[in-house]
Formats: structure tokens, C-alpha cells, sequence
């Protein structure tokens, strides 16, 4: 059984590496991957597919050189093997019109402003994939200590004896 | 009644209670009539009793007494109940049977109808004339009532005055006889002049002077000199004034002081439109220039239009005539009212945006100040950091690692390090070591291997070192961001006050550097492209530059929307100059407004103030232009390019343009 992944796309390296060692903090059994560009979150996203993991969660900053944050988010909701992936915008500058559009076209999931909280963070991550990995039916029980594990216990007693 | 035509001389009568007044009309009366020689003389004297005594002197004498001049008193205006003496005086030789067929003048110094509106209704006064009176005036009134006194009572004797008495006079006389009979004439029917295209002004006051003479017997002439009152705002108008020359200004008092609202001239009827007011006054009438004019008491008034169909129908045209050009006037002021209030409102929102601008300003420069010790502070305190970190290390091989995070020469793109992870996990076959050494930095598989190698423990004492590095090296480099962006701030708010201060060694490239890294935020997908040569240091103020390049990238910007390029230039075409373009493949200036794209004019779009286009541009070409430089614009679809020209020397813009 493949990895749990979570993308993180954002271009300034000072803010990707604060964003991956937060994430590092409290997430050891799911895979941080990083992408400076859009189209570089697309190429983990095809190695992890390759690799056979499961990318669970993309975290995109939306100003990004070349394709921004929603083009991608709206790209991924568009493709039925990327929509079940959980989309979340984390961003400083998004205006009206661009957080329109990624809730509305790109089944955004969740939005975070910078700077963000530790806290905040954490919490949204943790949600979030514990949705993915609920709705997509993964095997729970080796995240059940890192994300919510009274829900993913209760899926997976709901999941039956025919696993 | 019976009139004496007798040899010798006829008298003139002049009646007046003041010596001096009486003494200069009786000789302004002589030299009127100076063409008729010993035919004429002229009797001065004084109140009703002297008047009678003059009138039966002279007739026992043989004369005739043709015209008698009677000064009326000043009276006081609230006491009605006083009769004017000089009225006293014409009803007496009015009523007296010798005298009855002396034409009767009213001398008065009021130029309103007030007062002596009653003189006139009695049909007593035949004619009256305002103290100041003019020759003109005086002649006028002569010779119309001598002609009428002659025709009426010594036709026989027309020929001794016949120097004084012409066709006009004589036509106009037997229309007055006619009248003063009670006779009306009909006049011939004719279109409604409403309706006749051809009709002037000029042939209008004709045709109603003449109706007028004729209905009201050739009613008396007043002349009044420049500043006289015709009519008070607010007060009862006796009647109206037809102007027959001159002009009169009708004045209205505002809150501002007195409001010209319009000027009438020859033509005009004064105080037609009160008599719509119940009779009330709308506006003061004053004469601007000497002005000779019809009064016509209401009464007089009403008699003529009930005698003339057609003084009714000219009436009417007049009024309406009258209304029309203060309604035209009314729109026009109207227009220009609302033309001045969205003047008003513009500048307003001008001003307030002006103000906006500048206390955006101020709060920038503020914060730049404020936000540039913290990110000092933070910058040392980072490198003491790293410094006491390497003390407590006692590591070399961690340290080695710290410092290799902290070099910031290195820049890896995430592409990169996924293609390296791949590699080495072919190495160690592992992905999370694999990982993991890519982290520490492992750059090649025996790299990788040695690494891998080492105790768990000690990886992970490495792992810590390469993760303190790389947090030490991106909080240096975030608080260098700030320092930079505090820089760039400041040097934009500092434009306005230091626009003046020229330093030397200025460098445009660097100047349009940090203008981009300020309008970095808004670049989006818009490329920017360089050409940048090498050129001479200029003497400028670098602050009031800033400016400049700010705004011509935010038009650029503005112009773009979402993608496009953006091509800045520096070069020197011509010595002793610099040329800094900047060129976006944007849509283009309209050609309606590129015109006009150098006023100081706000766009607003969204509810937000651009200051793109207008104030910016206005601002900039005044930079440039202190400068001793030149800003131009050259626009079509697809590629629109400021060229900003510099002088390398300073140049004082009170002089022009030096040599060097």
C-alpha cells in the first residue's frame, strides 16, 4: 500500500519551508511533497500516482508565476482522478474574483489566509485528510494516530468484515 | 374758449417755486425757441396765483399763451395726503376759462410715477418732464405742444411757427386733438403678429409708440440721467416705461450682493411683468445710460388697450416676447448651474483624492520608518544567532551542514530535488532515507552512501543542523525582503519633498529595479523583459525618479491586466543623455483620450481611485520636465511605449537647459 501525500505549492522558498516544517510537526506517517510552479505540483502528483501513492491533499498558494493556484485547483477538479484530491488555498493576496472562482470551479475545500496559525493549520490538514482518506476508502488504521481517529475508527467499522 | 389770435408775441409760462430751476428752464426754453425771435417770449414766475396773473397779463396783452412749464414739489412719499402745489397750480388754470387751452408741462424731479400718477390721470397735465431735463427732451415737448397748441386754437397763425413745427409734429398734433376729444380711430386688422415671422423689435416699439400717441393723445416724454431708479424691487408699480432709448439694467439683491439679471434697451417694456406680480415690483430698474421713455399709468394704460384691439395684440407679443428671452435665459443659467455643480463635485472628488494620495503617502513613509529598525534588528539578530550557534556546537560535521543550509548562493528548484530524491533512491533503495539525504544535502551516490552509513543518531543531529540552517538562511532572506521593500517605500514617499535635491550618481537601472520589486505584488503573469545598457550615473533626485517608474509600470500594469510583457529599457541614443522606455503589449491608449492622458484627471473604476492614467502621468511629465528631461508617449494596438529622456547633468529648470 502506497503513501498518504500532501502537495504543497507555493513558489517563495522561505514560505514553502515554514509551511513543510509545520506540516512536519504533527504529520509522520503521510509524505510531504513540495512544487515551486504549478505545473511542477502536477509533476509530484504524477510521480506519487506512479510511485502508487495517494495524494490526499494539495496546499496551493494562489500568486504563482506562469499558472496560478486555482488554474491548477481547477484543473485537478475537472479530471476525475484528481477530483477526489482535497483542495485547500492558502494564500495572502487571493481578491474577490480569484476566491470566487476556486470555490465555485475548483470545489475548493478549505481557505487560509497568511499568515496562517500553527493551529489553524494543523486542524485544517487533519480534516481534511481524514475526509480523503474516509471518501476514498483507504485502509485508516495507519493514520488514526495522527489524524481524527474517532472518525476514521468509525469508518473503518463501518467499512465490514470484507476487508 | 374762445381763442384770441392776436399780432406779437405768444408766452411761454414757466411756473416754479425754486428761482434758480425756473430761471435756467426759462432760458433753455428761450434758446429752443430762439428761431422764432420776437414772436416768443418767456414769463418766469412763481405759484398758482402768479401763474393765473401771468396767463391774463398776457392775453390782455394780445398774446397767446401756448405752453405753461409747472414745477412740482418734492413730496414726502409717505404723506399722501399733501397735494402737490404744482398740480394746485395746473388744475387752477385747467379749470380757469381763459386759460383752459394752455398746454400743461409738469417740471418734477421724480423719475417715478409715483406721486404724480394722479396729475396725469386728471387729464390735466398734458405732459410732463423730469428734472434733469435735456434740450432734447425739452425740445421735443416744445414743439409737439406748441404744434398742438397752434393746430387747435391759431390754426391762422401756423405759419409764424412754422420753423418750429414740422410734418411730424403736425400729424402727431391732430392725432393728440383727436384723442384729447374723446375720438378713437379703429385700426386696420391684420394678422396676429404673434404668428408673423417678419415682424422686428424695432418695428414693434414703432408701431406701438405710434398706437400709444394715438389712443393716449401723445403722451408726455421723460428723460432721466444715468442711475436714476425707475422702478424699486418690491414696490407697486405705478405703471410701466416704454424705452424709446437708452438702457436700464434690472437688478436683483442676493445673498451675494446685487445680481445683474439682465440689461433691456430701446424696445423694452419695464414692469410688464410686475403687473403679473400684483403689481408688485420683481426687480430693481435702474438707467445705466440716459434714457428717454414712455410712462404710461395703469390707468392710461387700460384706456389704451380698451381704444386699440391691435395695442393689446402688441402688448401680448411683447410679453411674450419678453418672456421667451428670460426663459432662454433661465435655461441657460440652468445649464450653467448644473454644468458648475458637476464642475464642483469633480473637483471635489479630486481634492479628496488628492488628499487621499497624500495621506497615503505620509502613512507610507511612516511605515517605512517604523518597519525599517525591526527588520535591521532581525537581520543581526540572525547573524548573532548563527555566530553563538556555532559556539555551542561542538560539532564540526553539524555545523558543516548548518553552513551549507545558510548559503544562499544555492537556489534548487523543487523539479530539481525530486529528480535528485529519484536518484538516490536507486542508491539506498529506501525513499524516506533517500529523502532524507537529499536534505542533508547529499548531492551524488557515494555522498549518499556515506551518509547512510552513520548511526541513526547522528543523522539525526544532522537533520536538526540542515533544518536550523535553512530556517536561519530564510529568515536572513525574508528580512532583507523587508529591508528592500522599507528602501523602495521610502524613496516613493520621500519624492514630493526632496523632488528638489539633486544627487549625483544616479542609476536609472537601479531606480526602475526597485520601482518593479514595488509593483512586484501586482506582475501576476506578466513577463518582464530587460534591455538594459550600460549608461552614465545621472544627477537626479532619485525619489521624485521613483515615482516616475512607479508609475509608468502601474499604467503598464493597468494596461496589461492579466498577462502581456513588459519591456523596460535604459540606453543612451544621444550624449548627455539617458532614454528609459517603458513598453507594454497592451490593447493601447485610445486615440480619444491620448490626448488628454498628460491633464490631471482621475479615472475611478470599481469605486477605487486609479492613479494610472491622469494625475500619475501629470505628475510624472512635471518630474521629468524638473529634470530638464522629456516624457513621451507613442501608442497604437499591441504596443504602447514611454520614453522618459534624462539630462547626465544636473540642469536647472529656472534656466533651461545647460550645455554640458
Amino acid at each position: 500500500m502506497g503513501d498518504l501525500v500532501v502537495i504543497v505549492l507555493e513558489d517563495e522558498t522561505e514560505v514553502r519551508d515554514a509551511i513543510v516544517r509545520d506540516l512536519m510537526t504533527f504529520l509522520h506517517t503521510v509524505r510531504i511533497d513540495e512544487a515551486d510552479t504549478a505545473d511542477d505540483a502536477e509533476a509530484a502528483l504524477h510521480d506519487a500516482v506512479r510511485a502508487g501513492d495517494h495524494v490526499g491533499l494539495v496546499l496551493a498558494d494562489h500568486r504563482l508565476p506562469g499558472r496560478d493556484g486555482v488554474d491548477l485547483l481547477v484543473d485537478l477538479h475537472h479530471d476525475p482522478a484528481t477530483a477526489p484530491i482535497r483542495k485547500v488555498l492558502l494564500t495572502g493576496q487571493a481578491d474577490h474574483q480569484d476566491t470566487i472562482r476556486a470555490i465555485n470551479d475548483a470545489g475548493l475545500d478549505w481557505y487560509i489566509s497568511k499568515p496562517w496559525q500553527l493551529e489553524e493549520l494543523q486542524a485544517v490538514v487533519v480534516r481534511q485528510l481524514t475526509d480523503f482518506v474516509v471518501d476514498v476508502g483507504l485502509d485508516p488504521l495507519p493514520y488514526v494516530s495522527e489524524l481524527d481517529g474517532a472518525r476514521l475508527m468509525d469508518a473503518y467499522a463501518r467499512r465490514g468484515p470484507t476487508d | 374758449m374762445t381763442p384770441r389770435a392776436l399780432p406779437g408775441a405768444a408766452r411761454v409760462l414757466v411756473v416754479h417755486d425754486d428761482p434758480a430751476v425756473g430761471e435756467r428752464l426759462a432760458d433753455d426754453v428761450r434758446t429752443l425757441l430762439d428761431q422764432l425771435g420776437d414772436q416768443v417770449d418767456v414769463v418766469l414766475t412763481a405759484g398758482t396765483d402768479g401763474a393765473l396773473r401771468a396767463g391774463r397779463e398776457a392775453l390782455a396783452a394780445g398774446a397767446v399763451v401756448p405752453i405753461a412749464f409747472i414745477g412740482s414739489e418734492a413730496l414726502d412719499p409717505d404723506d399722501s395726503d399733501r397735494v402737490d402745489p404744482g398740480v394746485e397750480t395746473l388744475v387752477a388754470l385747467h379749470d380757469d376759462p381763459d386759460l383752459s387751452t394752455v398746454r400743461t408741462v409738469l417740471v418734477t424731479d421724480r423719475a417715478s410715477l409715483r406721486g404724480v400718477e394722479a396729475a396725469l390721470q386728471r387729464g390735466a397735465v398734458h405732459a410732463m418732464l423730469t428734472e434733469p431735463w435735456t434740450q432734447d427732451g425739452l425740445g421735443e415737448l416744445l414743439d409737439a405742444h406748441l404744434a398742438t397748441f397752434v393746430l387747435q386754437h391759431a390754426p391762422e397763425r401756423m405759419d409764424d411757427f412754422i420753423s418750429q413745427i414740422d410734418d411730424d409734429d403736425r400729424r402727431l398734433a391732430l392725432e393728440r386733438i383727436e384723442y384729447e376729444r374723446g375720438g378713437t380711430s379703429s385700426p386696420p386688422e391684420s394678422t396676429h403678429l404673434l404668428l408673423d415671422p417678419s415682424v422686428t423689435d424695432a418695428e414693434l416699439e414703432r408701431r406701438m409708440v405710434e398706437l400709444l400717441d394715438r389712443t393716449l393723445g401723445h403722451p408726455p416724454r421723460i428723460r432721466v440721467a444715468p442711475g436714476t431708479v425707475l422702478i424699486e424691487a418690491g414696490e407697486d408699480v405705478g405703471g410701466i416705461y416704454v424705452i424709446l432709448d437708452g438702457t436700464v439694467r434690472l437688478t436683483s439683491r442676493t445673498r451675494t450682493g446685487d445680481r445683474i439679471l439682465h440689461e433691456q434697451s430701446t424696445g423694452a417694456i419695464i414692469g410688464l411683468l410686475s403687473l403679473a406680480e400684483h403689481r408688485r415690483a420683481m426687480q430693481r430698474c435702474r438707467a445705466v445710460t440716459d434714457v428717454r421713455a414712455i410712462p404710461v399709468t395703469l390707468d392710461q394704460l387700460a384706456r389704451a388697450l380698451d381704444a386699440s384691439p391691435e395695442l393689446a395684440r402688441l402688448l401680448t407679443l411683447v410679453l411674450v416676447n419678453s418672456l421667451a428671452k428670460r426663459l432662454r435665459r433661465s435655461d441657460q443659467l440652468q445649464i450653467e448651474l448644473d454644468q458648475s455643480l458637476a464642475d464642483l463635485s469633480a473637483a471635489r472628488a479630486q481634492l479628496v483624492a488628492s488628499e487621499r494620495f497624500a495621506a497615503l503617502g505620509e502613512m507610507a513613509a511612516g511605515m517605512a520608518h517604523e518597519l525599517n529598525n525591526p527588520a535591521a534588528a532581525l537581520v543581526r539578530a540572525i547573524e548573532h544567532a548563527t555566530d553563538d550557534l556555532d559556539e555551542l556546537l561542538d560539532d564540526p560535521a553539524v555545523s558543516e551542514v548548518l553552513h551549507a543550509k545558510l548559503d544562499r548562493s544555492i537556489s534548487t528548484s523543487t523539479a530539481e530535488m525530486r529528480r535528485r530524491r529519484r536518484a538516490m533512491i536507486d542508491v539506498v533503495g529506501d525513499r524516506r532515507l533517500a529523502e532524507r539525504l537529499i536534505g542533508l544535502g547529499a548531492e551524488d551516490a557515494d555522498e549518499g552512501r556515506r551518509l547512510a552509513a552513520l548511526p541513526a543518531s547522528d543523522l539525526d543531529r544532522l537533520d536538526a543542523g540542515a533544518r536550523l540552517g535553512r530556517a536561519l538562511r530564510n529568515a536572513t532572506s525574508a528580512a532583507e525582503r523587508i529591508q528592500e521593500l522599507v528602501t523602495s517605500l521610502r524613496a516613493y514617499a520621500r519624492g514630493d519633498q526632496d523632488a528638489s535635491s539633486r544627487l549625483d550618481g544616479v542609476d536609472v537601472a537601479d531606480g526602475l529595479e526597485t520601482a518593479l520589486r514595488l509593483v512586484a505584488h501586482r506582475l501576476g503573469d506578466i513577463e518582464v523583459e530587460r534591455r538594459l545598457d550600460d549608461v552614465p550615473s545621472i544627477s537626479a533626485s532619485p525619489g521624485a525618479l521613483q515615482q516616475v517608474w512607479t508609475n509608468l509600470l502601474t499604467n503598464a500594469i493597468d494596461a496589461l491586466g492579466d498577462a502581456g510583457t513588459i519591456e523596460l529599457g535604459v540606453s543612451a541614443p544621444s550624449p548627455g543623455f539617458v532614454r528609459v522606455t517603458v513598453t507594454d503589449d497592451g490593447p493601447g491608449i485610445p486615440a480619444d483620450i491620448r490626448e488628454r492622458i498628460f491633464e490631471p484627471r482621475f479615472s475611478t473604476k470599481d469605486g477605487r481611485v486609479h492613479y494610472g492614467l491622469g494625475l500619475g502621468l501629470s505628475i510624472s511629465r512635471g518630474i521629468v520636465e524638473e529634470h530638464g528631461g522629456h516624457l513621451a508617449v507613442d501608442s497604437r494596438p499591441g504596443r504602447t511605449t514611454f520614453t522618459v529622456d534624462l539630462p547626465v547633468a544636473a540642469t536647472d529648470p529656472e534656466e533651461g537647459r545647460n550645455d554640458g
